[in-house]
C-alpha cells in the first residue's frame, strides 16, 4: 500500500513538473509585426519558427521534445506579410503538436504536452558574463550547479555544441564585455532574459529519447 | 543588375555566390591549427572565449563570402547553415537545426568546428561526425543561395583527434 502511493505520488510529481506551462502574460503588442518570407517548405518547426520570426525585431525560443532520433519535418505554408500573431497560429496549427506564447517579451513556442523539467529548474544567481556572447552564455546556464544536477538527475546526454559562424572585424579591437545578472530565476526565463537583452535572436532547445538514451542540444540558433 | 547604371545614378546589387577560404592572422590558408583540450577553453579566431571547461577538439577557419567577381559582400546580411548527410558515432541523431547569424559589416567570417564535452568528461575514442553545410545569404528579404557546400569531419577516430573540412562545390 505505501509503495503504491509512493508510485502515485512519484507519478504526480513528474506529471507536475512536465506539464507545467509558460506563463501566461498579456501579450505585448506584436501585431503590427508581419513575416518578412514566404515559407513554403516541408522542414522542422525550429526552421520555420525562425522564418516566421525573422526581421520582426522579436526573439524567441523554441521547445521540441522528439520521441525518436530525428527531428519531425512538417510542410508550412505562411504567407509573406501575414501578422506575426496569425503567423504563429498558421505555423502551430501546421505542426499540431506546440502552442505559443510570449514570456518576458520573447515569443515562444512549447510543446502542447509542458515544458521540459530541466527547463523549469531553477538558478538562485547567475552572472553572465556577456550578453552578446550567447555561445558563453549558454555554456554557463548548463555548469551552473542546479543545471548540472537537474542534467544528472534526469540522465540527459548534452549533444556537442554546433558553435557556428562569427564575424571576423580585423584591426578593430574586442567590444567591452557586458555583463548582466539573473535572479532566482528558471532556465528557461534566463534564456527568454539573454534573447530579449542581446534582441532579435532565437534560441532552440531539443529533446530527444532516442534509442532508450535521452539527449539534449541547447544552442541559440539565430545570433 | 550587376553593376549596371540607371541614368546618372551608378547601382550596384550585391548577389553573393560563394565562400572562400582566406588567409587570417591565426589561420594561415583559411586553416588554424587542431586545438585539442582536456579541460580547456574553446576560443574563437578573434580570440573571444564561447566555451569553457571542455574536453575536445576544435579548429579554427576563416572565409569571406563573396560575389562571382571576388568582391567581399559588404552590408546587412543574415548567414544561414544548414546541414545535411550527417552521421556519427556518438549516437543516432539527425543533423541539428539550420542555423542563422545576423552580420554587418564585410563578408569576413570565420567558422569554429568542435567535437567535445563538459570536463572532466571526454568523448569515447571513437566519437566522431560528419556532414555537409550549404549556406544562403538573405540582404533585404532576399535570398542568395551559396554554390559552396563544406564537408566536415571531425572528432576522435580510433583514437586520432581530427577535425578535416572539405570543400567540395568550389
Amino acid at each position: 500500500m505505501h509503495l503504491k502511493n509512493l508510485l502515485l505520488a512519484a507519478f504526480l510529481i513528474t506529471a507536475d513538473s512536465y506539464l507545467q506551462k509558460p506563463p501566461e502574460q498579456p501579450r505585448p503588442d506584436i501585431g503590427e509585426a508581419q513575416t518578412s518570407r514566404e515559407i513554403s517548405d516541408k522542414t522542422a518547426l525550429q526552421n520555420a519558427f525562425v522564418q516566421v520570426l525573422a526581421d520582426t525585431g522579436y526573439a524567441g525560443g523554441v521547445i521540441t521534445v522528439t520521441h525518436g532520433c530525428q527531428m519531425d519535418t512538417k510542410r508550412f505554408h505562411i504567407p509573406k506579410g501575414m501578422r506575426l500573431p496569425h503567423a504563429l497560429d498558421e505555423l502551430t496549427a501546421s505542426d499540431g503538436k506546440h502552442e505559443w506564447r510570449v514570456s518576458n517579451g520573447a515569443v515562444v513556442v512549447f510543446p502542447t504536452e509542458g515544458m521540459p523539467a530541466l527547463l523549469q529548474t531553477r538558478i538562485q544567481e547567475i552572472q553572465i558574463q556577456d550578453k552578446n556572447n550567447l555561445t558563453l552564455a549558454v555554456n554557463q546556464l548548463l555548469q551552473a550547479k542546479p543545471i548540472r544536477d537537474e542534467i544528472a538527475v534526469l540522465r540527459l546526454q548534452l549533444i556537442s555544441p554546433e558553435i557556428g559562424f562569427q564575424q571576423l572585424t580585423p584591426g578593430d579591437s574586442k567590444p567591452e564585455p557586458q555583463p548582466f545578472l539573473l535572479h532566482d530565476t528558471s532556465l528557461f526565463d534566463a534564456l527568454n532574459r539573454i534573447a530579449t537583452e542581446h534582441g532579435n535572436v532565437a534560441w532552440s532547445y531539443d529533446e530527444f529519447d532516442c534509442k532508450g538514451s535521452k539527449r539534449l542540444r541547447l544552442d541559440f540558433i539565430v545570433k | 543588375m550587376n553593376g549596371q547604371t540607371s541614368g546618372s545614378i551608378g547601382f550596384h546589387v550585391q548577389i553573393p555566390t560563394k565562400l572562400v577560404r582566406i588567409d587570417y592572422p591565426g589561420a594561415p590558408g583559411g586553416i588554424g591549427p587542431l586545438n585539442v583540450i582536456a579541460d580547456g577553453n574553446v576560443v574563437s579566431l578573434g580570440g573571444t572565449v564561447l566555451l569553457t571547461h571542455q574536453c575536445g577538439v576544435y579548429r579554427n577557419y576563416a572565409f569571406d563570402i563573396e560575389e562571382a567577381n571576388g568582391t567581399s559582400i559588404n552590408g546587412t546580411y543574415a548567414w544561414t547553415e544548414s546541414f545535411s548527410n550527417y552521421s556519427t558515432t556518438v549516437s543516432a541523431l539527425g543533423p541539428p537545426a539550420p542555423r542563422t547569424f545576423n552580420f554587418s559589416g564585410s563578408g569576413l567570417v570565420s567558422d569554429i568546428q568542435f567535437l567535445g564535452t563538459t570536463a572532466p568528461t571526454c568523448p569515447g575514442s571513437n566519437d566522431n561526425e560528419s556532414f555537409d553545410m550549404s549556406f544562403s545569404v538573405t540582404i533585404g528579404g532576399v535570398t542568395f543561395p551559396i554554390s559552396t557546400m563544406v564537408h566536415i569531419s571531425h572528432g576522435y577516430f580510433t583514437g586520432t583527434p581530427r577535425v578535416d573540412s572539405t570543400i567540395t562545390t568550389p
